[in-house]
């Protein structure tokens, strides 16, 4: 009997390789008017380019989670504006969080401004980041970039497969 | 509902390459599923079915629901994940015995062309053995269940995507081992005994049991991440951590247990089949391969396809389109991205063309508006005169390609509405005095630079014009579908349907169909770019080996895919610019017309030469410097349409919304008042992400796989040997991967976003 488990195999492989999940890491937190606010930022560690700003806004009292805030994300290169975001929850994953995408851009020191305004209760904080040079395009999306020198070594060794049993 | 657990249950991450992988695995298991179970309905009962689609659900549920969302915040929803990937998925896919169903779900030439020769391979039976032998399979799952939960990998795959994924396969395939010699899927052979999988289990059950009490019993935070993370619901850390634990122990050692009980039974009782037992039938031989799929016989689509009345309306609507184009091309306003002349033809309708030809086949040919004033033409003109013998080539058609490349960039067509309108204009103009005064389709087939795209692009369209059956042409004596009827006419192409091959010259007008009193020519699927695989005469085409005027075209339309993509990068633009002032050029135009003649004349060129010596240095009769240089020249085309439509692609979503305001703009100067354009719609960014770049690589690689591909089979069946056939197509894969190298630096460039409204 031929052995099957091959294709099998490569087809778990490909739904092995899109168990994803999202990164983050605390940049910042801060409490004031009987609010919490969490800042997550990714990738880690941050690099220039785009990044991921992640707010979570709790009460105090009881850690529960307040969704009904307007937040604004602000990057600034010393006292100069670079980009004034939105947060919200569409832009999130997890649904309790406010996200927004901000492109740091160039390696160094820069500053996050998050302000969030709960039914007249504001919050802010401003946190430094500290960017490593972004990555080179190539190593982003080596993957994709590789497939076809897997793929035509897959069919090399299909031919020369074939041609050892033919002969 | 709670807004908060609410906002918690909606928090899914739907990845569409995911959905698209775990589809397909169910589509195809299901399809091999029903084809083995008509001889084998004891062995693959529903239930298994059941049981492996609801493996595929557990494991979507794992990595795509709020349990991943929140696998950063709480330990208890992180190790819930886990236990499904480990415990649950994984037993689920092997009850559903997968391995026949998946391999019988494929198309057999896949299963025994593609994947046979791999099936056999002594190498991998081994590698299969080992890594299905008990002790490794035990060993493998406890090896990345304690490695992963390391302190310091544990954090790192956290806080990283990467290796959050390579940790996520890790435990899957790691279950996947472990519970394959306790399930034992049919019609694997056991290694040892069964009884052997009760101690298996036992001492499964045992590590997870220490292990989860480490977690439950200790008095400290393991990871310290989850100190630094914002508590949720008033619990702190340590308790988390050890609710975590309890989920592991408990609901771990409760399947653990349950399965042990089973098999034990299972020993006990002969009257149960015993998974690896010999099965009482074999399968029986493969069923033949299912007819093509006939988008004529598809409801509606068939109707559109076939009726006259169904393409003239499209052929009209396009017309009106075209002329309301035109209008506010030349009357509208000069800037681009404000005029329909500059939205819909540079935006929308070359993407349309180009989407077409990918998911369908000519369908702009079969749709082109030009073909109204053409049959206007015909009933005032003569339409008598023979198209001139020196002209039945393509060698104009790709002079007047290469000169719409050179317009498009040097004139800045897509810049200039007015431009663009007598562009329009002159194709309506050239379509009726040339069809007016020649007969047959001569505009058609020798001149329009847009036929000619679409008929190099339709090579690896996924249908064809083609015949129903290939025995009723044998007892046909009136060939109707080439001389016609007096109601309905033949090929104006000259395609004969008997000998014709692929979609070259075919402008799906369907006058064939029509045509044929047999009713024996339909729109059927077919494999994209196989028409390229053999060399087999065609119709009114001789073989495309010989025609060196087709493959220069196709070697301007695919080199000018590089070139018109390049010239909105912008380190191109400022290079262009510096050789202009370096050569004291008074404008950058001249060093792009160099540029495109290079790409046009001299490479081509190059190419042929470089056939030559190569020809001579293989010495091989059937692969004379001729038949390289056109077939390699073919087999370029996935590569080229693959770079159109990544760079169309790009377009269109950037601009995706500019139809909705420069439609309500151009109501409001012709007096319906429509309300104030919102111009924001006019850029988006969806195309600004790195998903969407990582597609545009995915389209490049599969247009240069499926280059190689045509190119390997062009040298193949004539090089014995596979050294010397790998040596043999060195060149033609070297160029392909020089343009698929060119086409990714392209990608990686910042795009000038030309004609388009940016904040």
């Amino acid at each position: 009997m031929t052995t099957r488990w091959p294709f099998f195999f490569l087809l778990l492989l490909a739904m092995g390789g899109t168990a994803r999940a999202d990164g983050g890491a605390v940049v910042g937190q801060t409490r004031a008017e009987g609010l919490s606010m969490t800042i997550f930022a990714a990738p880690v560690p941050l690099r220039a380019g785009l990044v991921d700003v992640s707010v979570l806004l709790q009460s105090i009292d009881d850690d529960r989670a307040i969704l009904d805030a307007a937040v604004e994300v602000t990057l600034r290169a010393g006292e100069r504006v670079l980009e004034r975001v939105q947060g919200s929850h569409a832009a999130a994953t997890n649904k309790i969080l406010y996200a927004a995408q901000v492109e740091i851009p160039a390696p160094g020191v820069w500053a996050l401004e998050v302000r969030a305004d709960s039914g007249g209760q504001p919050i802010e904080a401003r946190v430094l980041l500290e960017a490593a040079p972004g990555l080179a395009p190539a190593s982003r999306f080596w993957v994709w970039l590789v497939l076809p020198a897997v793929a035509v070594t897959v069919f090399l060794l299909h031919q020369w497969l074939g041609e050892r049993a033919r002969s | 509902m709670n807004p908060v657990v609410g906002a918690a249950l909606a928090s899914w991450r739907v990845d569409p390459l995911l959905v698209a992988v775990l589809f397909a695995i169910g589509a195809v298991y299901i399809r091999g599923w029903r084809r083995l179970r008509r001889d084998l309905p004891e062995r693959l009962p529903p239930w298994r079915a059941v049981s492996f689609l609801s493996g595929l659900a557990v494991f979507f549920l794992a990595v795509a629901s709020p349990l991943d969302a929140f696998a950063n915040l709480l330990l208890q929803v992180h190790m819930l994940q886990h236990f499904l990937l480990m415990m649950v998925a994984p037993p689920l896919l092997w009850l559903g015995l997968p391995e026949l169903p998946l391999l019988h779900g494929l198309p057999e030439v896949l299963r025994r062309d593609g994947l046979g020769p791999f099936l056999a391979w002594p190498i991998l039976h081994r590698i299969r053995s080992f890594l299905t032998h008990p002790v490794v399979c035990w060993l493998g799952f406890v090896g990345v269940t304690w490695a992963w939960h390391v302190p310091t990998l544990y954090e790192r795959a956290l806080l990283d995507p990467f290796w959050h994924e390579v940790e996520h396969a890790s435990f899957f395939f790691g279950a996947l081992l472990f519970w394959f010699p306790i399930l034992q899927p049919w019609p694997s052979i056991p290694h040892w005994s069964r009884w052997v999988m009760v101690p298996y289990l036992f001492l499964a059950s045992l590590q997870a049991t220490v292990f989860s009490a480490l977690f439950v019993f200790s008095d400290r935070v393991v990871y310290s991440i989850y100190e630094s993370v914002p508590r949720l619901g008033g619990m702190s850390a340590l308790e988390d951590q050890q609710i975590a634990g309890a989920v592991m122990w408990v609901p771990g050692s409760f399947v653990l247990l349950a399965t042990t009980m089973i098999l034990v039974a299972q020993l006990l009782s002969p009257k149960l089949v015993r998974p690896g037992a010999t099965p009482d039938r074999t399968p029986s031989s493969p069923r033949p391969r299912s007819a093509a799929t006939d988008a004529l016989l598809l409801p509606g689509v068939g109707w559109i396809l076939r009726a006259r009345a169904g393409r003239r309306i499209f052929q009209g609507v396009l017309l009106l389109f075209a002329a309301f184009v035109v209008f506010d091309g030349v009357w509208g306003p000069e800037m681009s991205a404000m005029n329909l002349a500059g939205v819909f033809p540079w935006t929308y309708w070359r993407t349309f063309v180009v989407v077409g030809l990918l998911a369908a086949g000519n369908l702009f040919c079969f749709a082109c508006p030009f073909m109204l004033p053409r049959a206007v033409g015909r009933r005032f003109l003569p339409s008598s005169r023979a198209w001139p013998r020196a002209l039945r080539s393509k060698w104009l058609a790709a002079g007047l390609f290469a000169l719409y490349l050179w317009a498009y960039e040097v004139w800045a067509i897509w810049d200039g509405p007015v431009w663009t309108a007598w562009v329009v204009v002159g194709y309506f103009v050239a379509a009726f005095a040339i069809d007016g005064i020649f007969k047959g389709a001569s505009f058609c087939k020798y001149v329009c630079p847009i036929g000619q795209f679409n008929f190099i692009g339709s090579l690896v369209s996924p249908f064809e014009v083609r015949l129903r059956s290939t025995s009723v042409c044998a007892s046909c004596d009136t060939q109707d579908c080439i001389r016609g009827r007096e109601d309905a006419p033949g090929c104006e192409l000259d395609l004969f349907l008997p000998s014709k091959v692929g979609n070259l010259d075919c402008t799906f007008c369907m006058d064939c169909v029509r045509a044929c009193p047999h009713e024996n020519v339909g729109v059927l699927s077919r494999i994209p770019g196989r028409e390229l695989v053999r060399d087999s005469p065609r119709a009114s085409l001789g073989r495309l080996g010989t025609r060196r005027d087709l493959a220069v075209l196709t070697l301007v339309v695919v080199l000018g895919a590089f070139l018109n993509a390049a010239g909105m990068v912008a380190p191109v633009a400022e290079a262009s610019s510096r050789l202009a002032n370096t050569l004291g050029l008074p404008s950058r135009q001249l060093v792009f017309t160099v540029a495109l003649l290079l790409f046009v004349v001299a490479v081509p060129l190059a190419l042929d030469v470089g056939a030559r010596w190569w020809s001579a240095r293989i010495a091989c009769a059937e692969l004379d410097a001729r038949t390289l240089f056109c077939r390699w020249a073919l087999a370029l085309v996935p590569l080229g349409m693959a770079m159109w439509a990544v760079h169309f692609g790009l377009h269109l979503s950037m601009g995706i919304g500019s139809a909705v305001p420069v439609t309500m703009r151009a109501l409001n100067d012709l007096g319906f008042s429509v309300g104030r354009p919102d111009w924001s719609l006019s850029h988006s960014m969806a195309a600004a992400g790195d998903d969407f770049v990582a597609l545009q690589i995915l389209a490049l690689d599969l247009g240069l796989l499926a280059t190689l591909y045509l190119g390997w089979r062009v040298v193949r069946p004539h090089v014995s040997g596979l050294g010397a056939a790998v040596r043999a197509v060195a060149p033609c894969a070297t160029f392909a991967a020089a343009l698929f190298a060119v086409g990714v630096w392209i990608l990686f460039q910042p795009m000038e976003m030309r004609g388009m409204l940016m904040p």
